[in-house]
């Protein structure tokens, strides 16, 4: 069997590759249960192509054979002096690959714009400590109106902790009162 | 073989040939696999590919700190060089998980730090992480280190830091933004300028770490490669040489502007050539030109700490239409959102955090509803992640986002309950569009109030859920049937995070197990039975289930940073381990599992 480099079909899905795996898992086991059946039986080496009567041209089949070119994520992959008349698992392989590929791309552009700080939506009647702590000073802030008292604020609240924010803020309890519940 | 799934008589032929297949065509094969799930299925397929899938995994996240045990990890991936763990529940950066909870780091620093001798990143969020920590971390891998990332951590000091910055000289990657640490002074940074001539990024935002300017300057000096600096308060005239020496920053945050209308001393402030993320602290109207001369190449901008109103964001907005990120306060109101809309073309995440309540704050008043989002919707359809505090919201607005933004990948909503009049309640029309045509959705979350959706809305949700792999809703569903109706459709979601919904403990569990990929599931607010039990339906072999009750004790236990521990309401946190229960739960989290 020749091994040809042909480029990877379009529409695959990314279930596509755990499908094959699942596939490629039963078929190990199948085998597992047949060579214990038959783990005295001789198995004589078939032919690549039964009932032709050409004489395999070796040469060429091994030139062949010992490259394997893999398309994946967008990249070509070539290996050479591998899988010495292996074409059969090129094949399998390269179609695990090729699988994979769609899922690839997918990842990379959603991976262009990831942000490293993990915003997310939340709990709307607690803010987020951050945004919690930015109100706070703010409304320091806006306690003194004239340029002098806010630059004041402004240096404060630099300098202060988290730890000092208790005896200055509200207490958080009537700010942070949940929704009621309907408790039967 | 035109990606078809191959045939079995295939297969059969191609395991005949299993003894010429060597280890190293497929280890080789295998390493250039990087999709986790792909990576996943493969190590499934038999005990070879499981060997060299764990020899070749180069990233591992462990979605839970608990879900797995340490050593479990270093067996199966020895080889690993970068590891990301995820501890406290999310609701800890909302202040409603005592710091004392647990997720502390030592087991697996202690286990991880020196066999992994591949390792070179390290990623933890919202741990607990001690000086000791650091300190054990430092002495077997400070040598290799390149990337350490702590995010929303408590625990440390910057003796930690001083530390890291004397022995990790290989560092590109320093993160530790909104982290909580004990400031005992400047001189890590001036360490970490003195011998590090190889960081990229340093992250400090959020931290209130006070660093001397000049420190900076010589980081930039030494750093040629410093592209990202987001750092804590620090007046912005005083950086004017850190900015001339950082040639190649591209990314800052994190600048105050602390002297009220003295334009003067801010106007000798030059951002370096290439800057294209900013975010600066307490701008606000008579400051904000100081970004006018290079707002065209802003691709993020971070609104969110800023003293702007509603007409100040609509004039820097107009003047920023290659922005891909914005983050801003609900201030920005309608009317900017429609600036976005006209002006943005490019924005693919877009944060709306909500502001200031305070009704006597003039520039809060503006507050965002349908008609922003909809302006958004239409202008921005290249959006992958919208997060938005609103103040009105209807159907109409959210079929238009599911007409519109067909590559969101992660959408969040949240009502705020300030508001007495609602447009247009329940929203179970347009959620139901919006799931069916943002079909890429992974993460959804909706936080309404109650009536504002309905059981056939949950129902909607649970059978449109697709790909949705997390979920958070709040104020959701009217019976315990919805939320059954809901489970029986979540086919793929892993995590699920419910507050104030009015669902028993019965239904809790029964939906539970009907979820067959759930691994993780937070609840506060539930009806909770007599005896509290109906809470054991939902035990399972390898299945945590933790309550924390609502007692008086709960109420006032107190945070690090002596604030009362303001929420007291229970909580349930259960999910999947391979780990077994807990050891080291604190006493007033219980475990629960039949007798």
């Amino acid at each position: 069997m020749a091994v040809s480099d042909h480029h990877c079909g379009g529409g695959g899905r990314s279930w596509r590759f755990a499908v094959a795996c699942g596939v490629l898992s039963r078929c190990v086991k199948a085998e597992a249960a047949a060579a214990a059946n038959g783990r005295h039986r001789h198995h004589p080496t078939m032919l690549l192509m039964p009932g032709a009567d050409v004489e395999p041209d070796v040469r060429e089949e091994a030139a062949a054979a010992a490259q394997l070119k893999i398309m994946y994520g967008g990249r070509m992959l070539v290996f050479d002096d591998f899988f010495p008349a292996g074409g059969a698992v090129v094949e399998l392989v390269r179609a695990a690959a090729r699988a994979g590929q769609d899922v690839r791309r997918a990842g990379a552009a959603r991976r262009r714009v990831g942000d490293s700080r993990g915003l997310d939506a939340g709990l709307p009647v607690v803010r987020k400590v951050s945004l919690q702590r930015f109100v706070e000073k703010r409304r320091r802030m806006r306690f003194g109106a004239t340029a002098p008292n806010l630059l004041a604020i402004r240096r404060q609240c630099c300098r202060q902790g988290r730890r000092d924010q208790a005896a200055l803020t509200t207490p958080r309890s009537t700010e942070f009162e949940l929704p009621s519940f309907s408790f039967v | 073989m035109g990606g078809e799934v191959p045939e079995p008589r295939r297969l059969n032929r191609a395991l005949s040939f299993d003894d010429w297949v060597p280890d190293e065509a497929l280890h080789l094969v295998m390493g250039h696999v990087e999709d986790p799930r792909d990576r996943e299925a493969a190590s499934r397929v038999c005990r070879r590919w499981h060997r060299i899938d764990a020899l070749t995994r180069k990233h591992v996240t462990v979605a839970f700190c608990y879900a797995a045990r340490p050593a479990r990890l270093r067996e199966r991936f020895p080889r690993l060089e970068s590891l990301s763990l995820k501890g406290k529940p999310r609701a800890a950066m909302y202040g409603l998980i005592p710091d004392d909870w647990g997720a502390y780091a030592a087991p697996w620093i202690d286990e991880l730090a020196a066999p992994l001798e591949c390792l070179k990143a390290l990623h933890l969020r919202r741990m607990t992480v001690t000086d000791a920590d650091i300190a054990a971390l430092v002495r077997a891998r400070g040598h290799m280190l390149q990337e350490l990332k702590l995010d929303k951590c408590i625990g440390f000091s910057t003796d930690a830091l001083r530390l890291v910055a004397r022995s990790c000289r290989s560092l590109r990657t320093l993160f530790l933004e909104e982290c909580h640490i004990t400031d005992k002074g400047g001189e890590w940074l001036h360490e970490l300028a003195v011998n590090n001539s190889v960081l990229v990024t340093l992250n400090f935002y959020m931290t209130e770490l006070k660093v001397a300017p000049a420190d900076l300057e010589l980081l930039a000096k030494n750093c040629k490669s410093l592209i990202s600096l987001k750092m804590s308060e620090c007046d912005l005239s005083d950086l004017i040489s850190f900015f001339q020496t950082a040639n190649a920053l591209q990314d800052f945050a994190g600048g105050a502007f602390y002297e009220v209308g003295e334009l003067t001393k801010y106007e000798k402030v030059k951002f370096p050539p290439r800057l294209c993320f900013l975010g600066l602290t307490y701008m606000g109207t008579n400051e904000m030109p100081v970004i006018f001369p290079f707002s065209m190449k802003l691709k993020k901008l971070d609104l969110q700490y800023t003293f702007l109103t509603t007409e100040d964001h609509c004039q820097i907005i107009a003047k920023c239409p290659n922005l891909l990120i914005l983050e801003v306060r609900n201030v920005i109101g309608d009317r900017g959102l429609e600036v976005v809309g006209d002006t943005c073309k490019k924005l693919r995440r877009l944060r709306i955090e909500r502001g200031d309540d305070d009704p006597g704050l003039q520039e809060e008043q503006g507050g965002v509803s349908q008609l922003g989002l909809t302006a958004v919707a239409v202008g921005c359809r290249e959006l992958e992640y919208i997060a938005a505090y609103v103040s009105d919201i209807t159907n109409g607005a959210l079929e238009s986002i599911g007409t519109f933004c067909k590559n969101l990948y992660d959408f969040r909503l949240v009502l705020l309950d300030r508001e007495r009049q609602v447009t247009d309640l329940p929203l179970d029309n347009g959620v139901c569009a919006l799931l069916r045509n943002c079909t890429k959705l992974r993460r959804f979350a909706l936080y309404l109030r109650p009536g504002g959706l309905s059981d056939d809305g949950l129902s909607y949700i649970g059978q449109y859920s697709g790909n949705i792999q997390y979920m958070l809703l709040g104020n959701v569903g009217e019976s315990d049937h919805g939320l059954i109706r809901f489970a029986v459709g979540c086919t793929n979601l892993q995590k699920l995070e419910l507050r104030s919904c009015c669902f028993s403990e019965r239904a809790l569990s029964l939906a539970v197990l009907q979820m067959p990929s759930l691994r993780y599931i937070w609840v506060q607010g539930y009806r909770a039975s007599q005896t509290g039990l109906d809470l054991l339906l939902m035990a399972r072999p390898f299945w945590n289930i933790e309550f924390t009750p609502p007692s008086p004790e709960s109420f006032n236990h107190m945070t690090e940073d002596g604030e009362p521990c303001v929420d007291s309401h229970a909580q349930v946190l259960a999910y999947y381990s391979l780990a077994g229960r807990r050891s080291d739960c604190p006493q007033w989290v219980i475990p629960l599992h039949p007798a």
